[in-house]
């Protein structure tokens, strides 16, 4: 009784682990069609939900975001993409990387594939550099080949055809291990090979690097880290109170240069380092987490 | 021990993760080649030489899932030391913020009535076949 109090006590979830739960359940409550192996076809789906969670998920009851502005964009010859646009200003403006660090499925499972207990790779100087690839991708293959293909009338969402790991294992491994979708395998490929190999090679970096997808490749990220510093939620710091010691940034498992920036994910973890209490996690000026007012 | 196990479970990571990248070329090797010499109706991939491809996979996924779950997890880590200075967050501007709120509210409004909500309901409603590697 006492080794499972313990192990317990190791393994109780957090608060932020119970909210991406909870988000995770949520964006994927249509549980039917797991059992079916159907998409769900309802009204929810002209939404999009604030995290990358892919819209071919047998459980999915919203858009991903990221495969709405790819084919948005894929589709701007006819319309402009205001609707998606105005979706992500609104998630960003509201909530910023709060979305990557408490209502993110994919974030939440690289954080579990990451409490595996191998050896790490701590952050440095290299990852940090390697975190601005997802400015990359983002520029590339979320925005660039997808406008270019518009023009052309030929929709191609870059990124989710040929990294996106969140609709590989959602998508194709949902549906595919449904024997109601065996037909589907027929139609498999070197495409699907190269995206199930490049999602096993994702899914064990995020092992040894915490969130490597978040940090390096997530072009979702890379938009929600443009509302660092207007995002109406996130994490402060009470400049008076600080007394530059560096807890924050050595606690902090993301490539950040400064508490709250465009690579912190508001996770919090800083809230509880900081000695001087001058952290915390506000909404304007409600504190979610950490000394109060 | 700790040390003993943290390099066992990183070895057998690293395996598991070669087991199923070898199985999946593997198979998509041999589909192909029966693909090309049999003629174009001959699936690459089936479901039954895939399950029974992966099967041999499955004695190390459980004993990883094992080590994953049993195995206590390390505390927070040593993180190197950094030049330390002095935290802020650079003020928001409210004004900034309220502008490109209604511009976000005119946008999610005019993509309404322009259309873009209903591309979204078409193309969310549908299996994505990029997204699941079909093409």
């Amino acid at each position: 009784m006492d080794n499972i109090k313990t192990w317990w006590q190791a393994h109780r979830p957090s608060r932020r682990r119970l909210v991406q739960l909870y988000a995770m359940l949520l964006y994927n409550a249509h549980i039917k069609g797991f059992w079916e192996g159907k998409l769900y076809t309802g009204p929810l789906k002209s939404l999009c939900v604030p995290g990358l969670n892919c819209y071919s998920c047998p459980g999915a009851i919203a858009a991903c975001p990221l495969g709405a502005l790819q084919n948005a964009i894929s589709a701007s010859a006819n319309r402009p993409a205001f609707y998606v646009v105005g979706l992500l200003l609104l998630f960003g403006l509201a909530l910023g990387r709060v979305i990557c660090g408490w209502l993110c499925p994919f974030g939440m499972l690289q954080e579990l594939l990451h409490r595996v207990p191998t050896h790490k790779i701590q952050k440095n100087r290299v990852t940090r550099g390697l975190s601005w690839l997802k400015y990359f991708f983002l520029a590339v293959l979320v925005v660039v080949i997808p406008a270019y293909y518009a023009f052309r009338r030929v929709p191609l969402p870059a990124f989710c055809k040929y990294i996106c790991p969140a609709g590989t294992l959602e998508g194709a491994v949902g549906l595919l291990a449904n024997p109601a979708n065996a037909d589907t395998f027929g139609m498999l490929g070197a495409l699907f090979t190269n995206k199930i190999v490049l999602m096993a090679l994702i899914l064990t970096a995020c092992v040894f690097l915490y969130r490597a997808f978040c940090r390096f490749l997530c072009p979702l990220g890379a938009i929600y880290g443009l509302f660092a510093r207007i995002a109406l939620l996130g994490i402060r710091v009470k400049e008076a109170d600080c007394t530059g010691c560096g807890a924050c940034l050595r606690v902090c498992p993301m490539d950040i240069r400064r508490v709250g920036d465009h690579e912190c994910i508001q996770c919090g973890q800083c809230v509880d380092a900081c000695p001087e209490k001058a952290i915390s996690l506000r909404a304007g000026k409600i504190v979610l987490k950490g000394p109060e007012v | 021990m700790r040390k003993t196990l943290r390099w066992a479970m990183t070895i057998l990571t690293v395996l598991l993760c070669a087991a199923v990248c070898f199985t999946i070329l593997r198979l998509y090797r041999a589909g192909f080649v029966r693909h090309v010499s049999s003629g174009p109706v001959v699936p690459i991939f089936t479901r039954e030489d895939t399950v029974a491809g992966l099967r041999w996979i499955l004695p190390l996924l459980v004993l990883w899932l094992a080590g994953a779950v049993l195995i206590r997890a390390d505390g927070p880590h040593k993180r190197p030391a950094v030049h330390p200075e002095k935290q802020r967050t650079p003020a928001a501007s409210g004004r900034l913020r309220l502008s490109l709120f209604i511009l976000a509210l005119a946008f999610v409004v005019l993509g309404v009535f322009n259309g873009g909500l209903h591309d979204v309901l078409v193309k969310a409603i549908q299996i994505c076949t990029e997204c699941i590697g079909l093409g």
